[in-house]
């Protein structure tokens, strides 16, 4: 896991760089023999942290603590650990959702919130530094910005254009199953950072809303178990599941929307995303499980 | 700080398990793997030749999070 964390220049051929950037882990990258159908065998460590951190929160900060700030020190060690680590591959999405979900975990858990007052400027401000130093950044924050002004270079901003033309063709109804345009190479990574366009595109506003819908009672059904839960353990790792699906919704769909600087997050148990699927499917069923237990 | 509430309370509530999560899950993995297999095909066929690759690809990675899905549904991994 920590060599997928490593920078470029350090790169192992298990942990290789790919469009500058190092987020995937594979077992049998060449020359190992490469496995039918699937090929390489990978997975984004990143994806696996969410769940990590998600029980290393839910154990630690549900203990007694002698010390006031003692939940604050654990909090900060989960979530400053895995997002510092995140950011080095680098993708700032995934280590931003990351530091929230651990942030929520610490508010539900009842710990005093006086330590969080000083360091959100503090970790805003190092946000705006690294976007501000880094030139690929700079100029996606610089685009969302100006993603209004007819003279704006096209290509600047063609993925969240692209996004924008897929969900006001669909319309109210949709152009109907498998009449998606973009789908022909107009939307680059269209079955993983594109698949609320698409849905869109296809199934229109009435489509696009029974599908948040249908998360916004996944997300209410996670809050119930987590209220319901028997120990405080179990009840921070509901939040913690909770948070992850409804912050990679968030993003995805304000992305996709262009209501923030357009990123490559999944959209939750729909996305093409094997990595992504299998934690968040681990992470669901582990709030099966409390849900299970709770009401027996 | 959060208190944990007291073994008394842990009681049987009800025997009839709410599925309604299951079947909500269900229900998304099913949409992915239509919205999946509708909206690869042309870049699966351009990149590989073969317009059933992803689609595959993502059936496959569906079924190991399933796997995944049960493990922590039917184990109490906390207690590890």
């Amino acid at each position: 896991m920590i060599a997928s964390f490593l920078p470029c220049e350090n790169a192992i051929i298990f942990a290789r760089c790919e469009n500058a950037a190092n987020r995937w882990f594979y077992f049998n990258p060449p020359p190992f023999p490469q496995i039918p159908i699937i090929g390489e065998l990978g997975f984004q460590p990143s994806e696996l942290a969410k769940l990590t951190l998600t029980i290393f929160l839910a154990v630690q900060l549900s203990r007694s603590f002698k010390k006031k700030y003692q939940p604050f020190w654990y909090y900060l060690l989960g979530a400053g650990f895995f997002s510092a680590l995140i950011i080095l591959q680098p993708n700032m999405s995934t280590s931003v959702t990351v530091f929230i979900i651990g942030t929520l975990m610490y508010i539900t858990s009842g710990a005093t919130l006086k330590p969080l007052f000083l360091l959100f400027p503090i970790m805003l401000f190092m946000a705006f530094l690294f976007i501000m130093t880094t030139p690929y950044r700079r100029e996606r924050l610089m685009t969302f910005f100006k993603s209004n002004q007819t003279t704006l270079n096209q290509e600047e901003d063609y993925q969240i254009k692209q996004a924008k033309i897929a969900l006001g063709s669909g319309g109210f109804f949709g152009k109907g199953l498998g009449q998606s345009r973009q789908k022909y190479g107009y939307t680059p990574e269209i079955a993983s950072d594109a698949t609320f366009a698409i849905v869109g595109e296809e199934f229109g506003f009435v489509g696009v809303s029974v599908l948040l819908f249908c998360y916004g009672l996944l997300i209410f059904k996670g809050l119930t178990i987590a209220k319901r839960a028997v120990s405080s353990e179990e009840s921070l790792i509901a939040v913690g599941v909770t948070s992850w699906i409804g912050l990679q919704l968030l993003i995805h769909v304000t992305s996709n929307t262009g209501m923030i600087p357009y990123t490559g997050v999944t959209l939750p148990l729909i996305s093409y995303g094997g990595s992504s699927l299998l934690f968040t499917l681990m992470g669901l069923g582990l709030l099966a499980n409390i849900d299970r237990t709770s009401t027996e | 700080m959060y208190k944990k509430k007291p073994a008394q309370k842990i009681i049987s509530i009800s025997h009839n398990e709410d599925k309604s999560l299951i079947f909500l899950i269900a229900g998304f993995l099913l949409f992915g793997i239509i919205v999946i297999f509708n909206s690869t095909t042309v870049q699966s066929l351009k990149i590989y030749g073969d317009a059933s690759r992803f689609f595959l690809y993502h059936i496959a990675w569906t079924v190991v999070g399933l796997v995944g899905f049960f493990i922590t549904y039917k184990f109490d991994i906390l207690r590890f």
